[in-house]
C-alpha cells in the first residue's frame, strides 16, 4: 500500500526508514508495524507538535522521511523506551528518532543541547556546564572544608581528586558542583561512614554525556574515552558510575 | 559505555551506587533511621536505571532502588505502572539543554498525576534529570506539595551515626 502512494506522489525517497533498518539488530522490527496504536497511547509525547510514535513511523514508512525527520517532535520525545515494551512487535522507535535527530545538520540541531556538547569538548572535565578541571577541584574542596568543620562528626571525610590507586573512581554529573554543591556530600558521608578508598578525576569526572543525545557519535566516543582513561592511569579497581 | 570499551571493561569493573548502597545496607556497614522518614514515600523508576538499562547492559535496576528505600521509609508506595511500565518524568533524552520546556512539562502530566493518586509526600528520584524535573518543574506547576530527594540523599539523611 504504501508503494502505491509513493508512486502517486512521486516521491521515491523512502530511503531514511531502510538506513536505519540496516544498523539495527533485526531492523529494529521497523516494518512490522500493526497500526495498533499501543506506542502512542502509552507515550506522554503524544499530541506534541501534532505527532505520535505511531504516526512518526507511517510517517517514514510512507516516505515522508523529511516531515518526519524534521518535526521538532524528534526532540520531545525523551527516549524513554516505553513504548518498545508496550509494542506487540517489539518495535524500536526510539531507535528511529535518535537517527532522525542525527539526520540535522549539526548547525540546525537545538542549539542548547549542541552546546552543552561543545562545553563538554571545550575541557578535560567533561562537563556540560563548561566547569574547568580547576574549579571543580576548588568547588570540591571548599565544600568538604565546610562541613567538616559545622558538622564535627565528619570532620575526618574526605572527597580525594586524582588519588591513586583507590578502590573506586566515581563521576558526578556537573549540575552539583556548579549549581547546588551540597548534593555532593551525602555520598561523601555514605562512602566516609562504609569505610571506603575512593577517588574523583580532575579528567572525565563529569558524568553526564550531551552529546549522546545530540546525537553526535564521534563526541560521545571521545566524551566517554576521556574518563576511562583517567580511572586507568590512577589504576583504580572499581568504576563507580552515579548517572 | 560498552560500546566502545570491550576493552577497558575487561581491566575493571563498573558498578552502580544502587548496587553499593545495597551492599553496604546488607552487610551492615552503613545503619539506618527509619523514623526520619514517616511520611508516605514514593519509588520513581527512571528510564536509565530500568528500561535502557535493561535494553543497553541486559540488566534493569528496579527491585535495588526499591530495597533501598524500603531500608530507609516504612511507608513506601508504587507509581502505577512502575517499573518496566513506568512513565518517563519528561525530562529524559537531553530536554533540561532542549528549548522546549513547555512541552517538557506537558509531557510530566502523567507523572504528575501518578505521584497526586499515590499520596506521596516524598518522591525519591534517584536520577538527576528525574529528580529536578519532578522537584522544580512538575511539584510546581502541577501543585504537588512534595519533597524529592535522591536515593543517596535519602540514605544519608537517614545514618545513624556510629557512637565513638
Ligand atoms: S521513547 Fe519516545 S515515542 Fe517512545 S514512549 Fe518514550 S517518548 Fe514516546
Ligand atoms: S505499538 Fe508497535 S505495532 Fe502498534 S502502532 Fe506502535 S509501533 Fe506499530
Amino acid at each position: 500500500m504504501s508503494e502505491s502512494i509513493i508512486k502517486i506522489k512521486g516521491k521515491k525517497k523512502g530511503s531514511f526508514l531502510d538506513k536505519v533498518k540496516e544498523i539495527l539488530p533485526d531492523g529494529g522490527n521497523l516494518n512490522l508495524c500493526l497500526t495498533c496504536g499501543a506506542c502512542a497511547s502509552g507515550c506522554p509525547a503524544t499530541g506534541l507538535e501534532d505527532m505520535d510514535p505511531r504516526k512518526f513511523l507511517r510517517m517514514c514508512a510512507m516516505g515522508l522521511d523529511e516531515e518526519a525527520i524534521h518535526s521538532p517532535w524528534v526532540w520531545m520525545c525523551t527516549m524513554c523506551q516505553r513504548c518498545i515494551y508496550v509494542c506487540p512487535m517489539k518495535i524500536d522507535i526510539p531507535q528511529l528518532v535518535f537517527n532522525a535527530r542525527a539526520e540535522w545538520p549539526r548547525e540546525d540541531r537545538p542549539k542548547g543541547i549542541r552546546d552543552s556538547c561543545d562545553m563538554a569538548l571545550r575541557n578535560d572535565s567533561n562537563s556540560a556546564m563548561g566547569t574547568a578541571p580547576d574549579d571543580f577541584i576548588f568547588v570540591v574542596e571548599d565544600v568538604l572544608a565546610e562541613y567538616q568543620e559545622s558538622q564535627p562528626e565528619f570532620k575526618d571525610m574526605q572527597a580525594p581528586i586524582d588519588k591513586p590507586g583507590t578502590f573506586f573512581f566515581l563521576n558526578q554529573n556537573s549540575r552539583e558542583p556548579v549549581t547546588e554543591p551540597d548534593e555532593m556530600v551525602p555520598l561523601w558521608k555514605i562512602l566516609h561512614l562504609a569505610g571506603v578508598d575512593w577517588t574523583y578525576g580532575s579528567k572525565g569526572w563529569a558524568a553526564e554525556n550531551y552529546c549522546m543525545f545530540l546525537a553526535d557519535n564521534d563526541c560521545w566516543e571521545r566524551v566517554t574515552r576521556v574518563s576511562a582513561n583517567q580511572a586507568d592511569e590512577l589504576g583504580t579497581k572499581v568504576f563507580l558510575n552515579t548517572e | 559505555m560498552n560500546r566502545w570499551y570491550p576493552d577497558a571493561l575487561k581491566e575493571f569493573q563498573i558498578v552502580t551506587v544502587f548496587d553499593l548502597l545495597l551492599q553496604y545496607i546488607q552487610e551492615g556497614r552503613i545503619q539506618l533511621d527509619k523514623s526520619i522518614h514517616s511520611v508516605p514515600v514514593a519509588y520513581h523508576d527512571p528510564c536509565n536505571y530500568g528500561r535502557k538499562s535493561l535494553k543497553t547492559f541486559g540488566k534493569a535496576y528496579f527491585e535495588e532502588g526499591r530495597d533501598v528505600t524500603k531500608a530507609c521509609c516504612e511507608d513506601v508506595r508504587e507509581l502505577n505502572p512502575n517499573r518496566n511500565g513506568a512513565y518517563c518524568c519528561g525530562a529524559g533524552g537531553g530536554a533540561w539543554a532542549l528549548p522546549y520546556s513547555e512541552e517538557r512539562v506537558f509531557y510530566g502530566r502523567t507523572k504528575a498525576r501518578q505521584i497526586t493518586e499515590s499520596g506521596a509526600k516524598l518522591v525519591v528520584a534517584p536520577c538527576h534529570n528525574c529528580r529536578d524535573q519532578i522537584m522544580k518543574s512538575l511539584n510546581k506547576e502541577y501543585d504537588l506539595g512534595i519533597e524529592v530527594k535522591y536515593l543517596w540523599e535519602l540514605v544519608a539523611d537517614s545514618l545513624i551515626l556510629p557512637k565513638k
